[in-house]
């Protein structure tokens, strides 16, 4: 049951009508939270996902109030290694999923030549997920940020939160985990807000990203395709992975603000970054958030680092050495969480590089723009800057797309192999699987995401504005949204007239 | 609340509107296909002695206008390309909803294979057109069923709402798409009747091609099972069930090396068989792969109307299938029908060779094209028949003529020079005297008399001429440069009392 | 206490005016470089511990809430 679905759609409604009709006892629209979040996960996965999934919670409820009842008593050590092994517990549980059970694969295989059979195991759903939600409840209570839960169906819930397992985003318990011990009343505006994020999440998915994911598919498939037409199609495509995570978000989003539930916002104009660190601030922002709570900081804040640098000889190494070292460190986990194999570990590495690079040379590149007069206020400064992150993150995209570090490499290769700019305008692309008509709709609907978020980046909240026009207004922009993704969307067979006549092959 | 409510229900409202209007827009076409039920349910009972279930090379091939004037044999051609047994058995117990006819041709094409909709789009895009075009809801929901059972991909819900389906095609509507009106040729009668040709000549066509290694006895149990329930409806309906074979010029070996598997099935199932599909059969209909074919499977306008006279002739023979051509009710409209086919064809081939061709089957035996000063007539086509006559590349403003050698003499191209200079003029050509008169009128006529025997070819008035010696009846087509058709003259001696040489036409 | 505090600032950033200015973070003027600088050096100074809870605009805006931030530290321990 995947989001562009329509038993998604069917569960959403029956899941949504009854969560409001037990909304007179909480412990009875939990349960029926409760019941909807299981029953998806059986939907989308099976039964060893949920069982997995219940017995880290359980793990994490215990070893939470165990814990936090360690430091209650003052007993720093046995609090701290309690932690570590809860979170180290949790990490290899998550490393071994992710990246070693190919290994294992071919370890079961070798089994079963020779007559052993072994279940496969594949990874459980959302695991990448709500462990590493765990991980930081955990760090949390052992910080003091907040006590343990001790509601377990409370805890439950929102670890198995349905909308977000999936994808995401990020639920940390100390920042949404008391929505989930609330009631939640049904709320006309709120709910047709939500619906409003829901179509316009479905449009960017269905119409835009299949559809640009179309022409990816055929370029990228043909060997001749070089220079800038892969640079173009890998342009697009960072379009493609845009619109559909941040499609798939906005519904997710939608759909928990129906519910009442506020999750973090995953997507802030990312487009519109002036440099690589900046593009990470409002990318996956909750995933950032993590990282940045959980791993740069502590890093940078942490007293040997600090002490380790104040060794070094050079004054400006010693500012700029454990915010570079968190950067990399920060980096290379976050390529390595996005997939398993080397090209997401030097996908990480070179985001780590720009970031790492914009902190080492960050005093020099100050002193280098005033002594050149460059003012990094004006406008034609701000689109360079915005040009050279998108150009530079296009070429990292080329190595999460391709299937292992070889293709990515050769992509690269392949894109710099040629300088052909006419590609671009001729129709060269249009043999690639869209015709003229396909295309300018992908081409205005990117520009029509593009304005979107160039007003909120200028800070206009557009659902509040809609909802103040009058009705004509309103009921024609759903309508117009509605039949677009009916008409437009990438669903079903795609049938032309071409395909009814039979052709002589 | 109240207003909430309200809200909600005009939102519903409105969009159910919406969508039904959507849903208009976007029907598929069929190729034209779609219109055939309509057709259907306005004839009468005598208009379809025979249906024509099958597949594509029967669709190209069975022409009923043409069946008719060859023999009186009425008809209409309900086939599909990429016929499945389960798809026939559906449109037959649709088509038995409005008519039973006497007799059903069917060229059980998918007897060998499956025919389900997860094997290929073709297939599944021939599921959709059936399902849109059955009318019987419980039609369709069985057709549903069975789909869904036996082919495990498919699910009901996209089936049901056209707009859902077709959605994708926004890119290719048309005008077409947002007519209320349709209408249908009255000659067309499910036919193809497509007038392209193939003009790529890959082999000849010799008895060696039907040559095979290993009959083909593997039948496929669904089509066979499905197959077995269509002829089973039209027995107990008691029409006579006839397989009809048509002829191909391609892969003959493996339909030869099926063909005796397919013969004992249909003797076992009591189903009568013609089988064009053999080299006797395609050098008694001249089957030229180049001319009669518009891809390497199917026949093309000029080689569905020497197909459907076979086709008639032998129905002819074999059964007893009444000959309409008499009957008072019927004869009118489809005489008249025949006559607008005849015009249409003639002014829809693409090259004046195809034109002198499909005219060939209509029995003419003379075609002349004209042309005004002030047109061009720099036909490509016309270049090569004048070349392959030896007659050079030029193509000058002027008249050409040819001639199809009926009377055994050879055929002939000529060309000749018009003077804008002269109002009456006499030209004389390789094949004859050409005279352009001018009449009282202000209507040029032209009087072409060709070695002894006389051709007239006029723009449009009728005029009775005297004929100095006419030798039999001829039938001459004249086209203008763009190959529409100008006047379908037919001139036949008439020597009824004997001493006056009238000149009849008709038109 | 607050001395050595406004030592460290301008340390780390000699060309801003911290007495004055009372928008830091919001205006920009000193960026998250700067305040980890800062933070590291504060905490090195006077034994606290800041972690990445309490780096935030409104411990950081001005030299009174830095004075602020780092006497709840002190209180804690």
């Amino acid at each position: 049951m995947e989001i562009k679905s329509l038993s998604y759609i069917l569960f959403l409604l029956v899941t949504i009508i009854i969560y409001f009709a037990s909304c007179r006892k909480q412990s009875a629209q939990r349960l029926v939270l409760i019941i909807a979040n299981v029953s998806f996960i059986l939907f989308v996965s099976d039964v060893r996902s949920l069982f997995i999934i219940f017995f880290l919670v359980t793990l994490a409820y215990f070893m939470g109030i165990i814990i936090e009842k360690a430091v209650k008593e003052k007993n720093k050590k046995k609090s701290k290694v309690l932690m570590w092994i809860t979170v180290i517990f949790f990490i290899s549980f998550l490393c071994y999923f992710k990246y070693f059970k190919e290994s294992f694969e071919i370890l079961r295989e070798a089994f079963a030549n020779n007559g052993f059979e072994i279940s496969s195991l594949l990874t459980p759903i959302g695991l990448s997920y709500y462990s590493l939600s765990l991980v930081a409840y955990i760090i949390d209570i052992y910080h003091k940020k907040h006590p343990a839960e001790r509601n377990y169906l409370d805890f439950l819930s929102f670890v198995t939160f349905f909308p977000a397992i999936v994808e995401g985003p990020f639920g940390l318990y100390r920042s949404i985990g008391k929505q989930f011990k609330e009631v939640h009343y049904y709320d006309w505006d709120r709910m047709v807000s939500g619906l409003q994020r829901i179509l316009w999440g479905y449009f960017k998915k269905v119409v835009i990203a299949d559809r640009i994911g179309i022409i990816v598919l055929g370029v990228l498939g043909d060997e001749n395709a070089v220079g800038l037409l892969v640079f173009w199609i890998m342009v697009l495509y960072s379009f493609q992975i845009y619109t559909d995570f941040s499609g798939g978000i906005d519904v997710i989003m939608g759909v928990s603000e129906i519910m009442g539930f506020k999750l973090s916002e995953n997507f802030n104009a990312p487009f519109m970054a002036k440099s690589v660190t900046e593009f990470w601030q409002r990318w996956h922002m909750s995933f950032g958030e993590v990282m940045e709570k959980y791993i740069y900081f502590p890093i940078v804040l942490n007293k040997s680092v600090i002490k380790f640098s104040k060794k070094i000889k050079s004054k400006y190494f010693q500012t700029v050495f454990s915010a570079t070292i968190a950067s990399v460190i920060v980096f290379v986990l976050v390529g390595i969480w996005h997939g398993t194999g080397w090209n997401y570990v030097v996908y990480g590495c070179y985001q780590a590089f720009f970031v790492s690079s914009a902190v080492l040379l960050g005093p020099l590149y100050k002193k280098a723009k005033t002594a050149l007069k460059i003012d990094d206020t004006c406008i034609s400064w701000q689109i360079f800057a915005t040009v050279r992150t998108f150009v530079i993150l296009v070429f990292g995209r080329m190595l999460t797309r391709a299937k292992d570090l070889e293709q990515g490499i050769s992509l690269i290769k392949r894109t710099l192999s040629a300088w052909n700019p006419h590609v671009i305008f001729d129709g060269t692309v249009l043999r690639y699987g869209l015709d003229y008509k396909n295309y300018y709709l992908v081409i205005c609907c990117i520009i029509l995401v593009m304005i979107v978020d160039v007003l909120h980046y200028r800070g206009m909240k557009i659902r509040e504005t809609i909802m103040k026009q009058d009705v004509v207004f309103r009921y024609a922009l759903y309508f117009a949204a509605l039949f677009s993704i009916i008409i437009f969307g990438i669903y079903g067979s795609q049938y032309s007239a071409a395909s009814f006549i039979y052709q002589g092959f | 609340m109240k207003k909430r409510v309200l809200s909600i229900v005009s939102f519903i409202v409105i969009f159910a509107l919406l969508f039904t209007l959507f849903q208009g827009m976007f029907k598929q076409k069929w190729e034209g296909r779609y219109m055939r039920t309509d057709d259907l349910k306005r004839l009468s009972d005598e208009d379809v002695d025979i249906l024509a279930f099958g597949t594509s090379e029967l669709w190209a091939g069975y022409d009923p206008i043409v069946t008719y004037h060859q023999q009186g044999i009425t008809g209409y051609n309900l086939t599909t390309p990429f016929n499945s047994a389960i798809t026939a058995y559906y449109q037959l117990c649709q088509a038995l909803e409005y008519h039973t006819p006497k007799f059903v041709i069917c060229d059980f094409v998918a007897l060998f294979e499956d025919g389900l909709p997860s094997e290929d789009s073709n297939i599944e895009n021939l599921f959709c057109e059936t399902f849109d075009i059955l009318e019987n809801p419980k039609l369709k929901l069985k057709l549903l069923r069975d789909v869904c059972e036996l082919d495990d991909t498919k699910t009901p819900t996209s089936w049901f709402f056209p707009l859902i389906r077709y959605h994708s095609m926004w890119n290719e509507l048309s005008r077409d798409n947002f007519v209320l009106d349709y209408t249908v040729e009255p000659y067309r009668k499910g036919a193809r009747l497509e007038s392209t040709y193939y003009r790529s000549a890959l082999y000849r066509n010799t008895p060696e091609n039907w040559n095979y290694e290993e009959e083909n006895t593997n039948l496929s149990d669904i089509s066979v099972k499905y197959y077995d329930m269509f002829i089973d409806k039209c027995h107990e309906n008691g029409i006579t069930v006839i397989a009809v074979l048509p002829p191909m010029l391609y892969n003959q070996s493996e339909l030869a090396a099926r063909y005796n598997t397919q013969a004992e099935y249909f003797y076992s199932r009591g189903v009568y068989c013609l089988n064009y599909n053999t080299y006797e059969q395609t050098q008694r209909m001249d089957l030229d792969l180049e001319r009669d074919f518009y891809d390497f499977l199917h026949l093309n306008t000029l080689g569905s109307i020497k197909f459907s006279k076979v086709l008639a002739d032998d129905l002819r023979t074999y059964f007893d299938i009444p000959d309409r051509r008499n009957d008072e009710n019927i004869a009118g409209v489809w005489d008249a029908a025949y006559e607008q086919f005849k015009m249409d064809m003639l002014n829809s081939q693409p090259t004046i060779r195809n034109t002198v061709e499909i005219a060939e089957q209509f029995g003419y035996d003379a075609i002349a094209q004209v042309a005004s000063d002030r047109d061009d007539i720099y036909s490509g086509e016309l270049a090569a028949l004048n070349k392959e006559f030896g007659y050079g590349d030029e193509l000058k403003t002027g008249y050409y003529l040819y001639y199809n050698g009926v009377d055994g003499s050879d055929k002939k191209i000529d060309y000749y020079e018009y003077n804008r200079e002269l109002d009456d003029e006499i030209i004389e050509t390789s094949m004859g005297t050409l005279t352009r008169a001018f009449n009282l009128d202000g209507e040029y006529k032209y009087h072409f008399a060709m070695n002894g025997k006389d051709l007239f070819s006029e723009r449009k008035l009728y005029y009775q001429y005297e004929v100095v010696n006419p030798r039999f009846a001829t039938k001459l087509l004249v086209v203008d440069k763009d190959l529409n058709v100008l006047s379908m003259s037919s001139w036949e001696y008439n020597n009824a009392n004997g001493s006056s040489n009238l000149v009849r036409r008709f038109e | 206490m607050e001395e050595k505090i406004m030592e460290i600032l301008t340390e780390v950033r000699p060309d801003v005016d911290f007495e004055n200015e009372k928008s830091l973070i919001d205006d920009g003027v000193i960026e998250s470089f700067d305040v980890i600088q800062i933070v590291t050096s504060l905490m090195d100074e006077f034994d606290i511990a800041i972690d990445a809870d309490d780096i935030e605009p409104e411990n950081f805006n001005s030299f009174e809430d830095i004075c602020k931030l780092v006497q709840d530290k002190i209180a804690d321990n």
